[in-house]
């Protein structure tokens, strides 16, 4: 199984920050034509975990073939897989008590990576995952981005608590505006 | 390009809309499983359905969620609706499309959409 976008691996990753409680995710995504290279983090500041104890985990479920294939957990895996097919890297640094970072490096013109996808459509959906947090989106393209910040953007709204569905269509529909004012086409 | 103090026009549209609730939809729920699972079926686009249906109908008291793999992953997209005359009602492979039926048959027509449901797809 893989994602046809890289925008729902993000998703599916940030939504592991969900899950660990972080009350900050910051997700980047960054291209560059002179490095030919599309860098994806996602940093939080929930948990964390063992990363040792996670790899071992992972190394027996996948020699256990008779093991139901269950789709939890895979998300990671995943991740890295869209990276490393391209010739890009992976790196996944996470520590019990202080947040996990997963960054992925693309070969920005190989053709075995997959588009970016609806980054907008992400955004809003984790904006409508339970609990309170600050989420943060930045995008560049040789230079020229945005960012989204909801911290920022609660405090133009009165800091009011919970969710706003005209506030969610807004931020969608701003991502969705400058990604395609930055991209042209080009990058993603 | 928007800008972010557009959103003042939203807040002042936000107000209006608090003049107007509905109490009707009070403890309406609707969560969409987003679980690896549900992702790669499709989920992504049916949870920003809903929650566009639910501002475009200015729905108050309906809130739109996510929530977990809840072990069908074969029927995801998944979306469990929730409303106080229905209790839980379970919607599997949805769409878009669907997101916005099941907004307006059931959460605002109070019929629940049959077709949809787990006992009709089994």
């Amino acid at each position: 199984m893989e994602f046809e976008e890289l925008s729902l691996n993000i998703l599916d990753i940030a939504l592991n920050s969900v899950k660990a409680g972080a009350s900050l995710i910051k997700i980047s995504v960054t291209a560059s034509t002179e490095s030919d290279r599309l860098v994806v983090e996602i940093k939080d500041n929930g948990v964390g975990f063992d990363v040792n104890a996670y790899e071992k985990e992972t190394a027996q479920r996948l020699n256990q073939d008779s093991a139901p294939k269950k789709s939890g957990g895979n998300g990671l895996r995943l991740f890295k897989e869209s990276a490393e097919k391209t010739g890009g890297s992976f790196e996944l640094f996470s520590e019990k008590g202080s947040g996990t970072s997963v960054k992925a490096e693309y070969i920005l013109n190989s053709p075995l990576r997959a588009p970016l996808g609806d980054m907008a459509e992400t955004f809003a959906a984790l904006m409508l995952s339970e609990g309170e947090r600050d989420l943060v989106y930045t995008c560049v393209a040789d230079g020229e981005g945005f960012t989204v910040n909801t911290a920022q953007i609660k405090e133009q709204n009165g800091n009011a608590p919970g969710k706003n569905y005209g506030t969610i269509k807004f931020v969608k529909d701003f991502i969705k505006e400058n990604t395609e004012n930055i991209n042209k086409n080009r990058f993603f | 390009m928007k800008t972010l103090a557009d959103l003042q026009a939203i807040k002042e549209n936000l107000q209006s809309q608090m003049d107007l609730r509905n109490e009707s939809h009070a403890d309406t729920r609707i969560a969409v499983g987003m679980a690896t699972c549900g992702i790669a079926a499709g989920a992504r686009p049916v949870v920003t359905a809903f929650s566009d249906s639910v501002q475009e109908h200015k729905l108050h008291g309906v809130s739109v969620t996510l929530m977990g793999c809840i072990g069908l992953c074969s029927q995801e997209p998944i979306a469990e609706v929730t409303t106080p005359k229905d209790g839980k009602v379970i919607y599997v492979k949805m769409t878009p499309e669907k997101a916005k039926r099941v907004v307006e048959e059931h959460i605002i027509g109070g019929n629940v959409v049959k077709e949809y449901t787990i006992d009709n797809n089994k």
